[in-house]
């Protein structure tokens, strides 16, 4: 298995919420609170299945609304199991 | 270059779908006017589903009733007033017992034909199409009409905001017929599934033999349907696109040569992460939960006839189905679009209509 740079996935979250939720590049913040990003409660839960699909990691919305942030997702997909380099 | 649309010769039997027949009930219910019932908005409704209006059945009116509607369709459609057999898929019976197909053959002048119901929620009607396929490759009938039909505004908990707003009434059919793989209609193949581990994230978890054995009286609120929609949502991207994958690698059929993805109409964006996951683009996924909402086992024959009667379903394109429900269970086929001629009834949208 690849083992991405931890910036690498970051950014790659970013991308995704860009792309799929319609948030302007420049208003996805990786540090701020998924609160404040206007995102709905389905949300999260289509990001939980990308990432599942994408990392190979079990992720539910809950699981990313207790992260709060792009930066604290990772962290805790390192915490449950993801290899960052 | 070889076109690769154009299938090659093959001769082995298959059945074909010859007919396809819809019909609504009268009553449309906006958002509008749920959100005077009940603490939800039109926008909070399309947002997370992209419902806008659904039919529900005036009162007495049952599944039965939508099946013969949409089976007279179907069968005028496909030009016969015969079939060696009728299957039903619904989660909503007439009555728990017997089933509803026998009276809704009889109904239809069909005579004495084999007729059975068929029990797997929003999945049926894809379940019901393998079934009617097996009837006609194992020399059990040569034309099975199929029928999806569901009155869920019956079994809709009317304090439940979750539900409540999803569901429309419907019904729609289709008649296979004998014929061979290399026909534009035949069912190219299925993929099929199922996980009981999770049988409790779409229920009615009363009226059968679980609750009536325990000995306690029926409860009036276990008899509506239950359903965790988050937990389902990403089940149905899963399942949806693992079937969707594993019968396209059968075929052969990469997903950007898929010209058409019908999925089943649960929610709009349900459909678009599918659809993402599968490689065809969004645009390609017919939606049409936006003007019946979730009509469970009648949803892939009402996008059908809507998206053929929009010109957006013309022959010799590829075709992929694929649905998901309570079980759970899963499914998925294929086909190349027939030159057919469905009959559809849809009281507030004339034939044709610009999305």
């Amino acid at each position: 298995m690849t083992v991405l740079a931890e910036n690498t996935i970051v950014e790659h979250i970013a991308t995704i919420m860009a792309e799929k939720f319609e948030i302007p590049v420049a208003d996805v913040d990786v540090t701020a609170e998924f609160e404040t990003m206007k995102l709905d409660s389905l949300d999260l839960v289509e990001l939980a299945v990308i990432l599942t699909r994408t990392y190979g990691i079990e992720l539910d919305d809950f699981d990313i609304t207790d992260a709060g942030s792009i930066e604290k997702t990772v962290a805790m997909m390192r915490e449950k199991g993801l290899r960052t380099a | 270059m070889t076109d690769p649309h154009r299938p090659e010769a093959d001769a082995r039997p298959a059945a074909v779908l010859r007919g396809l027949g819809t019909f609504l009930p009268p009553r449309v219910v906006t958002n509008h006017e749920l959100s005077e019932r009940m603490d939800t908005s039109d926008e909070w409704i399309r947002t997370r589903t992209g419902i806008r209006e659904r039919y529900w059945v005036e009162p007495g009116t049952a599944t039965g009733d939508l099946a013969v509607e949409a089976g007279a369709r179907a069968l005028k459609s496909a030009g016969v007033d015969t079939v060696d057999a009728v299957v039903l898929a619904t989660t909503t019976p007439d009555h728990p017992c017997p089933a509803t197909a026998p009276w809704v053959a009889a109904r239809l002048g069909l005579g004495r034909v084999p007729a059975y119901d068929i029990a797997a929620v929003c999945a049926g009607f894809v379940y019901a199409l393998a079934n009617a396929a097996g009837l006609i490759l194992a020399g059990v009938a040569d034309r099975v009409l199929v029928i999806g039909a569901e009155t869920y505004s019956s079994i809709l908990d009317p304090a439940d905001r979750n539900t409540a707003v999803i569901f429309g009434d419907g019904a729609g059919a289709v008649v296979l017929e004998a014929g061979r793989a290399d026909e534009p209609g035949a069912l190219l193949g299925f993929d099929l599934g199922s996980d009981g581990g999770q049988h409790d994230l779409i229920a009615i978890p009363g009226g059968g033999s679980r609750q009536r054995s325990g000995g306690n009286p029926p409860d009036p609120a276990g008899s509506y349907f239950t359903m965790q929609g988050k937990r389902v949502f990403v089940q149905a991207v899963t399942s949806m696109g693992g079937s969707s994958r594993a019968l396209l690698e059968r075929l052969g059929w990469a997903g950007d040569t898929v010209d058409r993805l019908v999925g089943h109409q649960a929610n709009v964006r349900i459909l678009h992460a599918v659809a993402d996951d599968l490689g065809i683009d969004r645009e390609r996924a017919i939606v049409n939960l936006d003007r019946v909402g979730n009509t469970s086992a009648a949803s892939i024959p009402l996008a059908l006839a809507d998206a053929a009667a929009a010109g957006d379903l013309r022959p010799g394109e590829r075709v992929l189905l694929t649905a998901f429900g309570g079980g759970l269970a899963w499914g998925s086929t294929a086909l190349v679009w027939p030159d057919i001629n469905p009959n559809r009834h849809h009281p507030t949208r004339p034939e044709r209509w610009t999305p």
